[in-house]
């Protein structure tokens, strides 16, 4: 299955969180990493299609009075997502390689 | 402060994301979009978190946050066709209640449709002029001291005058239609004589009446006092062809006028869907110098129509025109009012100088009757399916687990139900096609089934209601049914639902009835009016057209064997044959503001023999007495006058002297709608008169008719000999209600026989329910007769309720129509104690048989599986 590059931004966001990973603070953490919000909408959206896809799996919990006590949906990296991550880095690593004079500062 | 409300995110947004979110998404997105607003509003202010807030919402605004999104279906065909799979399985499995449902609907839509058509004609009468909004005819009111008459009748000058004083009134015409012309008259070219319809008209009538002018200029046409203007029919008939006719000429001759008249047109006949049929035009001047009094203001003969200029206030017109004829002629008791010409069909009927309707009723009555008609089959497929109801109640149960809602399942029964009219209509538009012949010649009417866009519209909308109609309740009923009952298979029945079943029927049966009695009535009375007496003998007395009669005729014919007796009369004795009224007649001690107006017949020596007539003082007209002035009253006319010993008193008529030689009883020579009204006969030479009647010997019709044929031919060479029973006339008058009798009937059998198949499927599906009980109930000493009892105490129970509600209806509704009529039947109580215990009847022995059947059964039988 193809993983976008935004999707590819989200799995890792989701899984530098840890435990911690839910709407606003994986809009937040993109917002600091790559310097551009995603809508909320487009996050949720991508955050439905890699859980359908299995890279990601869900828990419900943690209310805050600030979010009019509704509750929080934390995502968790699956073993499939890791996995796939792991292909999406492998593939770019070989392509690198490849190219002469280009040191990504690796191995 | 600001109140905590300020401290949320914009409502309206927040309402917008929760009416679009799913449930599933919200709660998290909701969530995340609150926090981010109160970051932002704490770290931004407030407009500008608002602003983040109502973008946020709108990008969450895409597929996978929609409700249902997650669940599409992948085949948007695949619940019809599980709908139509389902159906026709059910119908295969239930054939009875189908058949009943298919039979029903379609007898049902075949009455809408047929009653669709005859209504669509009945609309169209008359209507058919491009200018018929501003088409009138003038009526006159006229005031007698109890009560108001209202006539098409008009004085001749009528129409000049309008046309000249009024600036509103672009045309007007006086014609004299064809009924004054007792007889039709005859055409002849040559040899070629041919008995035709005409009119005699003012030179404006193109102008009024819009028919197409094949040949000749509409404005010039009837200008000629001695041209004629002919139909094509005629045209093609006399000439075979329409070229090069104008110009030529013919020879016309009806009772005294005779005239060589030379064609300046040519139109295009009247469609038929026109009361006004004719054949040709003639000039009004050659009418009135024949005729005295056409140019007086005090006879009203002629008719008068006017075309108004286009945005002409029609109120305005009829307040000016009131008071018109009052203005030229002291006298007059008379007003005028302006009538559309399209509406004189359907509206002709006036009480009291106002409108009441006139046809305009049957069509609402149909309109009525196709409505119910329509809506006892829906009673049926409702109460079919309801009743039926347990036997889909796993079917549903299943469908309600495997989580269909409750709207799927409503949209299931829905197309189920109009899966079914559609079908039912397409034998209806069979039906039909096959039965419109039949009730053209009952209804005499033309109707074709043409499938027409508008037809088709109608009939697809109506059997779309139908549908609708008759599902709606099983639907709504089925859909509802409890999750966990359905899937144990029982289903309790609730006690409201068992009563709306019941209701359902009685609502059936009380309109059946009312359509029954109603249509028992309406034969009773109209047989009542044929066996009247009518002061008249109208049995073995014919009536016949003849060229200008003679006394010699007359008393030739008398000699022929077998006549009796003969005369010859101006009128006929049919409704509406223009017999004007005259109100300057003067009698001894007249009060000077009497303006009663008297029916004037003219008749010859003989007549009054021949039609029986009785008098009961004085004597009937006779040859032997010197002068021929003399009058005869009738017994209404001498107690208007208020004359005591009239015979030999003298009378002044237009100036003339007669006297009164004998006084005749009453005798209806008008419809028996109206009472009769005082009228006088006095003879006028014979030859004018080409009417004649003939008394002949009963038992001897046959032969006595061949040798009238043989005489007259005799005397009419080239004339067919067109003769006419009296009796036969009479009937015709009252045809239409007749015609409408008939029609009921067949719809008050349909309306019964649907109800019947309904009380039988409903029956026939309760006693199978009861058959382990009714088993029981044997087995436990019940006699076949006590079970008959309990089977059908319910249902006799809720007929009997329906004919306590349908006979008071049909008291109101058919002593309302009786109300038309000036002779009529009295109502008694049998007549209705007889329907009820007609269709009680009809009940009994629709579900007599499914009860005997149940109720024989032997008990080992019914209780032996399960």
């Amino acid at each position: 299955m193809k993983l976008g590059a935004f999707e590819e931004l989200v799995l890792l966001a989701v899984g530098s969180l840890k435990d911690d990973a839910y709407g606003v603070s994986i809009k937040e953490a993109l917002h600091e990493k790559t310097g551009k919000s995603p809508s909320i909408g487009a996050l949720h959206a991508a955050l439905y299609r890699l859980e359908d896809k299995g890279y990601l799996a869900s828990t419900v919990g943690g209310a805050t009075t600030e979010r009019g006590g509704r509750r929080k949906k934390y995502y968790q990296l699956t073993a499939t997502g890791r996995n796939r991550l792991i292909e999406a880095h492998q593939l770019r690593l070989e392509f690198s390689k490849k190219i002469p004079g280009l040191n990504l500062g690796l191995e | 402060m600001k109140a905590p409300e300020s401290l949320k995110p914009p409502k309206w947004a927040d309402s917008f994301l929760e009416w679009f979110c799913s449930g599933e998404v919200l709660e998290t997105v909701q969530g995340d979009l609150h926090e981010l607003y109160q970051k932002r509003r704490i770290k931004l202010g407030r407009t500008r978190a608002a602003l983040y807030f109502i973008k946020d919402v709108f990008s969450v605004c895409r597929p996978f946050a929609f409700k249902k999104s997650r669940s599409t279906n992948p085949k948007p065909t695949a619940l019809l066709q599980h709908t139509l799979l389902l159906a026709f399985r059910n119908f295969k499995r239930h054939k009875g209640s189908f058949f009943i449902n298919l039979t029903g609907l379609s007898t049902g839509l075949t009455c809408t449709i047929m009653i669709y058509l005859w209504i669509n004609d009945e609309l169209s009468i008359d209507s058919f002029f491009q200018n018929q909004d501003r088409l009138f005819q003038v009526m006159q009111n006229i005031h007698h001291s109890n009560d108001i008459e209202t006539t098409e009748n008009t004085p001749g000058p009528l129409a000049n005058t309008l046309a000249e004083e009024f600036p509103e009134v672009a045309h007007s015409v006086t014609v004299i239609p064809t009924v004054y012309n007792t007889s039709k008259g005859i055409t002849s070219l040559d040899d070629v004589r041919i008995k035709s319809k005409a009119q005699y008209v003012t030179k404006d009538f193109f102008n009024v009446f819009p028919y197409r002018l094949i040949q000749g200029d509409k404005d010039q046409v009837l200008k000629d006092k001695s041209a004629v203007v002919i139909s094509k029919e005629l045209a093609v008939t006399l000439f075979n062809t329409t070229e090069n006719v104008v110009g030529k000429t013919i020879e016309w001759a009806a009772m005294d006028i005779n005239k060589t008249c030379a064609i300046s047109g040519i139109f295009e006949s009247p469609p038929s869907n026109a009361t006004n049929q004719f054949d040709l035009l003639l000039s009004f001047e050659l009418f009135s110098d024949n005729r005295s009094g056409m140019d007086k203001w005090d006879n009203n003969g002629p008719r008068t129509y006017l075309l108004l200029k286009k945005g002409a206030s029609v109120d305005l017109v009829n307040s000016k025109i009131s008071g018109l004829i009052k203005s030229k002629h002291r006298d007059s008791k008379g007003t005028l009012f302006l009538q559309l010409y399209s509406d004189r069909y359907l509206y002709g009927k006036y009480e009291n100088g106002i409108s009441v309707g006139g046809r305009i009723e049957y069509v609402k009555l149909f309109s009525l009757v196709a409505i119910f008609t329509l809506m006892i089959a829906c009673i049926n497929f409702m109460n079919l399916s309801t009743a039926r109801a347990s036997r889909r109640v796993k079917e549903i149960g299943v469908k309600k687990a495997a989580g269909a809602g409750r709207q799927t399942l409503t949209l299931q029964f829905l197309g189920e139900s109009i899966l079914i009219s559609v079908l039912a209509l397409v034998l209806a538009v069979i039906a039909v096609y096959l039965l419109l012949p039949l009730f053209n010649t009952v209804t005499e009417k033309h109707l074709v089934l043409s499938l027409n866009p508008n037809h088709i519209t109608v009939f697809l909308v109506t059997t779309l209601i139908t549908g609708l109609l008759a599902g709606s309740y099983p639907a709504f009923y089925l859909s509802k049914i409890n999750l966990v009952q359905a899937l144990k298979g029982r289903l309790d029945t609730v006690f409201g639902e068992v009563w709306a079943r019941r209701g359902l029927v009685v609502f059936q049966f009380a309109i059946s009835l009312v359509l029954i009695v109603s249509v028992m009535i309406a034969y009773w009375q109209i047989a009542f009016i044929q066996s009247k007496n009518l002061g008249y003998e109208r049995d073995h007395v014919v009536h016949f057209d003849t060229e200008k009669p003679t006394d010699a005729f007359i008393s030739e014919l008398k000699s022929i064997p077998g006549v009796l007796n003969a005369g010859p009369f101006f009128h006929n004795l049919a409704a509406g044959a223009g017999h004007g009224t005259v109100s300057d007649i003067h009698w001894e001690g007249k009060a000077s503001d009497d303006k009663t107006g008297f029916f004037n017949l003219m008749v010859g020596y003989g007549l009054i023999e021949t039609l029986g007539l009785e008098i009961t003082s004085g004597r009937a007209f006779s040859k032997d007495f010197a002068s021929e002035n003399q009058i005869i009253f009738n017994e209404a006319a001498i107690k208007a006058m208020g004359l005591k010993d009239p015979v030999g008193k003298p009378i002044r008529r237009w100036g003339q002297e007669y006297e009164i030689v004998g006084v005749v009883k009453n005798f209806h020579f008008e419809s028996l709608h109206e009472k009769v009204k005082p009228c006088f006969l006095f003879l006028i030479p014979t030859t004018y008169m080409p009417n004649v009647m003939v008394k002949i010997k009963a038992g001897t019709e046959r032969e006595t008719l061949v040798r009238l044929e043989e005489f007259f031919k005799q005397h009419n060479p080239g004339l067919s000999f067109d003769y006419k029973f009296l009796d036969h006339d009479y009937q015709l008058q009252y045809k239409s209600e007749q015609n409408i009798a008939t029609i009921s009937g067949y719809f008050a059998t349909i309306a019964i026989l649907i109800s019947c198949l309904g009380l039988f499927g409903l029956v026939s599906f309760t006693t199978e329910r009861r058959i382990k009980e009714i088993g029981i109930r044997k087995i436990l000493g019940c006699t076949d007769l006590g079970i008959i009892y309990l089977l059908s105490n319910e249902f006799t129970k809720i007929i009997m309720i329906s004919i306590t509600i349908a006979l008071p209806l049909s008291y109101f509704i058919t002593k309302n129509w009786l109300e038309n009529f000036e002779y009529r039947i009295e109502l008694a109580w049998w007549f209705f104690a007889s329907s009820g215990v007609a269709v009680l009847l009809i009940a009994w022995a629709t579900v007599g048989v499914q009860i005997f059947k149940t109720a024989s059964i032997n008990p080992s039988q019914s209780l032996r599986n399960g």
